[in-house]
């Protein structure tokens, strides 16, 4: 349990963390973007006149668009949206039938067949401008299990992408749920791309962390995925919810985890334990994850020890990139510009911080000078 | 209309400081009141040392020590002086004899501090102002 002082500590740099976060998002257009594609391809799949119609297709997004941890594709990266194209009343079926049958659906339309490209496990549609969008065809297992086709293999590989977000928005506990299951709608609609600050501590320090990866492995394909990202975060996160303390504790918990394992740890996944999340780490990829780690430790030490804004947005550079930095900071006294303007801004008697809490309220006044 | 406004003596301003800022050192005579203490804006800003110089019959001074400047310019904005912000429009009765410092000059220079550190790590004045070249009539108000 954290003291309240401690929480009150962080309180400037969880209100500058929000603000990188903000920044650091999908912008509302390339949101919208995305909703529309989205809504085309999905209305497409379970129109009536769809063969698929049959199989009652249901087209939900899967991956960080429904946990809500999207950030900026990273410099020349494409954006990418994972749905879920989960049809029913296919046992018996052969992977590669299920496969086909939806890469022949789209085959029939005009701009999907000469933007489609047939991958191992899904469809990808590669629209102009930065962005694809993977379909993953689907059949029901067990539960909120399915089953998705291997096209090298022949074979169908498990997942549980519902299953996976429900342990993850378990894991963020604090505050109301923001997703709800629409469950008579067949097409889903995606999660609406939340302001920042009506997110979980746990998405945001996601997002955090996906951030410095980008900057960190700066387009080397070592990279470690995001679903071990999500993962070891969502294990190591103790509930806290200044974002501060969260990180700090999710970075302390992965190195607990590296320092407590002989050799490469294996990160299960949560929904099926049999497949491990962390199958991309090797004598060669995971030092460099290693790595990274104490990069976020060290940049979070001086954030947290942080002797002024200025040097604790230098700090916040390392970690998130120096532009991004410096708009959240920017971003921060423009709101709290707002407030002193409204007069809800606040000076508490002891110290002379600035708050919303109790405390003298500021007088109008224009500071002079050139 | 004219404003009465019952000018605080200056006993009476030591008074009300140690009151309303109990962290703050105070004295006053007849002539002068001193107080010195420190201010934080937020948790993550420096602690700054302040000295508040409020003389009879002019305007309280205050006065930061370590103040610094950006390597890419020559002066703090709104400042007197390099350990002198300028918190308030003298003409514009923004502070007044009777108000206390406590909830006037304190406030202000919490503000200040703030919108100082955001410029050290920007280069943005993002805390609005009067520039003291009078280029504007007199009570226009220039948000730069």
């Amino acid at each position: 349990m954290i003291a309240p002082m401690m929480r009150e500590q962080f309180s400037y740099l969880d209100a500058v963390f929000e603000q990188v976060c903000v920044g650091v998002q999908l912008t509302q257009s390339q949101y919208d973007d995305a909703t529309q594609k989205y809504g085309s391809i999905g209305r497409y799949i379970s129109e009536p006149t769809s063969p698929l119609y049959l199989f009652a297709p249901d087209i939900y997004p899967q991956g960080s668009m429904r946990l809500g941890t999207t950030i900026r594709p990273w410099r020349g990266e494409e954006f990418d949206l994972d749905i879920v194209c989960q049809l029913h009343y296919c046992d018996g079926q052969p992977a590669l039938n299920v496969y086909n049958l939806v890469a022949e659906r789209l085959r029939n339309h005009a701009t999907y067949r000469s933007i489609l490209q047939l991958k191992n496990r899904c469809l990808r549609i590669n629209y102009a401008g930065n962005f694809h969008l993977d379909l993953i065809p689907a059949c029901p297992d067990v539960g909120t299990a399915i089953k998705v086709p291997d096209r090298k293999l022949a074979a169908w590989m498990p997942s549980n992408p519902i299953g996976y977000a429900d342990w993850f928005f378990t894991r963020c506990q604090y505050r109301q749920p923001l997703l709800k299951e629409a469950a008579a709608v067949r097409v889903r609609p995606l999660p609406s791309n939340v302001p920042s600050d009506k997110k979980y501590s746990l998405q945001r320090a996601v997002q955090l962390l996906k951030r410095h990866r980008d900057s960190f492995f700066d387009g080397n394909p070592d990279a470690a995925r995001s679903i071990l990202l999500t993962t070891l975060a969502a294990q190591a996160y103790d509930g806290q919810e200044s974002l501060t303390l969260a990180l700090d504790g999710i970075i302390d918990g992965i190195r607990r985890l590296i320092a407590d394992t002989s050799g490469i740890p294996h990160v299960p996944n949560p929904t099926n334990p049999q497949e491990n999340v962390a199958a991309g780490w090797n004598a060669e990829t995971y030092p460099q994850f290693v790595g990274y780690v104490h990069s976020v430790r060290q940049h979070l030490d001086c954030l947290m020890n942080g002797d002024g804004i200025d040097q604790m947005t230098k700090a916040l550079g390392g970690l998130v990139g120096q532009p991004v930095a410096e708009r959240a900071v920017l971003a921060h006294a423009r709101e709290t510009e707002q407030l002193r303007n409204n007069r809800s801004l606040r000076v508490e008697p002891g110290t002379g911080r600035l708050t919303t809490a109790a405390g003298f309220v500021i007088r109008p006044n224009n500071f002079y000078g050139e | 209309m004219i404003h009465r406004t019952q000018t605080l003596s200056l006993r009476d301003q030591a008074a009300w400081m140690r009151l309303q800022s109990p962290l703050f050192v105070t004295t006053a005579t007849n002539r002068e009141l001193r107080s010195t203490g420190f201010l934080q804006p937020t948790p993550t800003s420096r602690m700054y040392d302040i000295t508040i110089i409020y003389e009879a019959g002019t305007r309280p001074a205050a006065y930061v020590a370590g103040l610094r400047c950006r390597a890419d310019t020559q002066q703090i904005p709104h400042t007197y002086a390099p350990n002198r912000p300028c918190l308030f429009y003298p003409a514009g009765r923004e502070w007044r004899s009777n108000m206390t410092l406590a909830t006037t000059i304190i406030p202000w220079l919490s503000l200040w501090l703030y919108y100082y550190e955001v410029w050290l790590a920007t280069g943005n004045w993002e805390g609005g102002g009067i520039d003291h070249e009078p280029k504007l009539e007199q009570g226009d108000v220039s948000y730069s």
